[in-house]
């Protein structure tokens, strides 16, 4: 499966204490969504759960973060092996410096995953998936850079999921696409949760009422309210969630 | 064939804590390793070169006392007196002629790059530093040689002889033969001036654009907008600016070589002629090898050269990080 | 009354204003002076004395005497000096500076190594050759081509390795995110900044390649110099800014005629070269991320 588990996990920034005693379980193979104001700490949360924090000078965690049952902040553990299991989308489409072929092949090639032979079909299998394969069929070897912005962010998908990833982290993935690109990511997103396990930060309440399974709301670092998206949203119990819900905060 | 819908049979599922090592850790392994150890060999470099100028200069300090090197009036090898007073002061004079001239000019180019040209004025004028900044000393010298010279000979030391030298003797020379410490300030200044304009447009163009909107919401002008960027939010870099510009003044060879005069003793005014330490170094490679010590004596100017380098950047470092909390790692 | 103060304070304000104006633009227009007058001398005097010969000949017996042949020897020693190196120091710059940005990143070693670049940057070239020129006395060896090649090399890679830092630095920590959260090793993070980086490592390249051609302090000491073209690593070579500083120094005006000249090839070598790397920094790299 791939569920993820945190049992009082901490972060701090320096002297910041950034997430506070978070107890959660993602469920397997369902679209988690948090939520919650600006600044309360929804990125790193996301970002905690594939070590990307380790990026930033000054921060500390503790107890602990589950990958099924093993802790992925343990020593010993390969931070390589981490975030090849827990791939990432991003908030902004960031190819890599490559050709459109390159950035969705590039994870099959460091990890080994196909023989070379079997690498073409891969591609286009992926690409077709974002359903971006017809329309850079012509110019695979072209920089991936000059595709648009939503072209980018559905190539950037295909190329975390190139990687065979079991679980999908997505920082607000949509945010800077135009509406039309962003439905279609969404889209594309709420058809992977019978694979992946899908990890969503998001603002907008309307995408996570439309495509969350599971919801947890954070406020100023601490879990306020969590559930399965069926029961929150209609009926959430904390009056801070009911507010947040209602717009009134955030 | 679609990935997406169905169970996508993963062909690896990499282990968290590896048992043993894959074959991409041996090659992290491996580079972490090689890649370090060439970062720590920079610094290796720079400790063996000061090793090896320590070994050699040392043997001229067991001879004589450092005062007597130091203060020393008197460079007369074959007779074994070794003052290099002439020599330091000379260097001296002519990196603070250079900055003197240069400092001000480059960093009021550096402000009016950054903050007073359009985008297209720049594209014209950037050539200008960049262009200056990439000529070989040897071309300054010959420039010199040519223009400098005859300049400072011809024209400012009458003119400063008949002026201010009424009341300042250093600077009055009526027979000045050009080839002096005035020409080689002049020279230098001009090496450096690229170097430090450039840093601090670079600099300045570093400054958040919402610091600048914020001095300009309150009404301030382009100059006072600019004390603000340069002397206090660029001044870390304005200051790196100088400290490498006087390096670059307080060492070089070639192009002061060929315009200073080089003649052994403290000069009696600034149209005088003069030697630096580098010129030392440079002017006696081919006969130091018959006079006993005299390889010594200009190991030991090498190694003057390399203390005033390294304790000038050393100290700017540790003032900066350590009074502004920047620079260091950045 | 207060008005008037007011008035009058508004009116300074200005006044400031443009004298600084004035001021910058004086200073500006006087380096455009300079650099005018140095390209104008050095075409002028150079152009009278370049011949095909001065670009194609090796010097003749009496030709520092004003006798025939040119300077051919220095120019293809300073471009084998230069290229040397040039590449020698990426050899320890590059892998250097990416592990600055990787494996190194926030590290306290990293701190001091960049400040021994900084040290290195300053140092004058003189030292660098005195230095090799004592180790070279105590191995017994004589001025040679490898050498020039060692002590340029040290003059160089400050240089490199910093203007290859700032532009590693450039990076965009995106890059480094969306790299890292593939899974990647740093070693195979150290590979993708290098491709980002490219054109920016040409430039830098191209920049200390103008650098090393035109020390001439550095060699002075330690490649010698020599009316043939180098045969080998060991043999001594003679380079462009010591044939214009020896030339300019004989006391025929034949000889110094030719120094000009020399100083207009290298002159027109080094402009090319910061050509070649604007056009790299501005035209190169296909897959670079804007």
């Amino acid at each position: 499966m791939a569920t993820i588990t945190l049992h009082n996990f901490n972060v701090w920034y320096g002297q910041q204490h950034a997430l506070r005693n978070i107890q959660l379980t993602l469920p397997a193979h369902q679209i988690t969504a948090i939520i919650g104001p600006s600044g309360c700490g929804k990125s790193t949360l996301l970002k905690s759960m594939n070590r990307l924090l380790d990026l930033q000078p000054h921060v500390r965690t503790s107890r602990r973060l589950l990958l099924d049952d093993e802790d992925i902040y343990a020593p010993g553990v390969d931070v390589a092996a981490v975030r090849t299991r827990i791939g990432m989308l991003a908030q902004k489409p960031f190819p890599l410096p490559l050709s459109i072929y390159d950035n969705v092949a590039y994870g099959p090639r460091i990890h080994a995953l196909h023989p070379t032979h079997q690498l073409d079909s891969v591609v286009q299998a992926h690409l077709t998936d974002v359903r971006l394969w017809d329309e850079v069929k012509d110019r695979l070897h072209s920089p991936a850079h000059r595709l648009s912005g939503g072209q980018q962010q559905r190539l950037c998908l295909a190329r975390a999921l190139s990687a065979q990833p079991e679980v999908l982290l997505c920082d607000e993935s949509t945010a800077s696409l135009d509406p039309i690109s962003a439905r279609g990511i969404e889209d594309l997103l709420a058809s992977l949760r019978s694979a992946y396990t899908l990890v969503m930060v998001t603002h907008d309440l309307d995408q996570a009422r439309r495509i969350a399974d599971y919801v947890v709301f954070l406020w100023l670092g601490e879990v306020i309210e969590h559930g399965p998206a069926a029961a929150f949203f209609p009926a959430p119990q904390h009056s801070l969630s009911r507010d947040y819900l209602a717009r009134k905060i955030g | 064939m679609s990935l997406l819908h169905e169970s996508v049979q993963r062909s690896v599922r990499p282990a968290l804590v590896p048992r043993r090592w894959h074959w991409r850790t041996w090659q992290d392994r491996v580079g972490h390793w090689a890649m370090a150890s060439l970062a720590w060999a920079i610094i290796g470099l720079l400790v063996a070169i000061t090793g090896v100028l320590v070994l050699r200069a040392g043997g001229l300090l067991q001879v004589y006392p450092l005062s007597a090197i130091v203060f020393g009036v008197q460079w007369q090898p074959l007779r074994g007196t070794f003052g290099m007073a002439p020599f330091f002061v000379g260097t001296l004079l002519v990196t603070a002629v250079a900055m003197l001239l240069a400092v001000p000019l480059a960093i009021l180019s550096g402000i009016y790059l950054a903050e007073y040209t359009r985008p297209r004025t720049r594209l014209l004028l950037k050539p200008l530093t960049d262009l200056l900044a990439g000529m070989p000393p040897v071309v300054y010298g010959v420039w010199g040689v040519l223009v400098i010279v005859p300049l400072v000979r011809d024209v400012i030391a009458p003119i400063s002889t008949g002026t201010i030298g009424m009341l300042v003797p250093f600077l009055s020379n009526p027979r000045s033969s050009g080839y002096s410490v005035m020409a080689a300030g002049l020279v230098l200044s001009l090496m450096i001036f690229p170097i430090i304009t450039a840093i601090t447009e670079e600099v300045l163009r570093a400054v958040p654009r919402e610091l600048r909107e914020a001095a300009f919401a309150l009404g301030a002008t382009r100059w006072e907008v600019s004390q603000i960027t340069a002397f206090r939010a660029g001044l870390p870099g304005i200051i790196a600016a100088v400290v490498l510009g006087f390096s670059r003044a307080f060492g070089e060879t070639l192009a002061v070589l060929m315009v200073v005069g080089n003649i052994p003793r403290i000069p009696p005014t600034l149209f005088d002629g003069s030697y630096t330490l580098s010129g030392l170094i440079a002017n006696n490679y081919g006969e130091m090898m018959s006079v006993p010590l005299y390889e010594r004596a200009l190991m030991t100017a090498a190694l003057a050269l390399l203390a005033v380098v390294i304790s000038f950047n050393v100290g700017t470092w540790l003032f900066l990080t350590r009074r502004l909390q920047i620079g260091g790692s950045q | 009354m207060k008005r008037n103060t007011r008035r009058h304070h508004y009116a300074r304000r200005r006044y400031v204003e443009r004298l600084m104006i004035g001021l910058m633009r004086g200073a500006l227009g006087l380096a455009a002076l300079a650099l005018a007058s140095l390209l104008l001398v050095i075409l002028v005097r150079g152009v009278n004395a370049l011949s095909w010969a001065m670009l194609t000949e090796t010097p003749a017996a009496d030709f520092y005497l004003g006798g025939g042949g040119g300077i051919l020897n220095a120019i293809v020693g300073s471009l084998a000096l230069a290229l040397g190196a040039i590449l020698c120091a990426s050899l320890i710059a590059v892998p250097g500076v990416l592990y600055m940005h990787t494996y190194g990143k926030g590290t306290r070693h990293v701190a001091i190594v960049r400040l021994t670049l900084d040290v290195l940057w300053g140092m004058p070239s003189i030292v660098f050759g005195a230095t090799i020129l004592t180790v070279l006395l105590w191995l017994g060896l004589r001025t040679s081509l490898l050498a020039g090649i060692l002590a340029l090399t040290l003059v160089v890679l400050p240089i490199l390795a910093r203007t290859f830092d700032e532009v590693v630095r450039m990076v965009p920590t995106d890059l480094t995110q969306a790299t890292l959260a593939l899974g990647t090793t740093r070693l195979e993070l150290a590979r993708m900044l290098l491709r980002q980086s490219m054109p920016g490592l040409m430039a830098a390249l191209f920049l200390a390649f103008e650098r090393a051609i035109g020390d001439g302090a550095a060699v002075l000491f330690t490649a010698g110099y020599t009316n043939t073209l180098p045969r080998s690593l060991l043999d001594p070579v003679a380079s462009l800014p010591l044939a214009i500083f020896f030339q300019l120094g004989t006391p025929f005006p034949a000889v110094q005629d030719r120094a000009y000249a020399a100083a207009l090839i290298l002159t027109v070598l080094v402009l090319v070269f910061g050509m070649f790397g604007y056009l790299a920094l501005h035209k190169l790299g296909r897959h670079v991320i804007r």
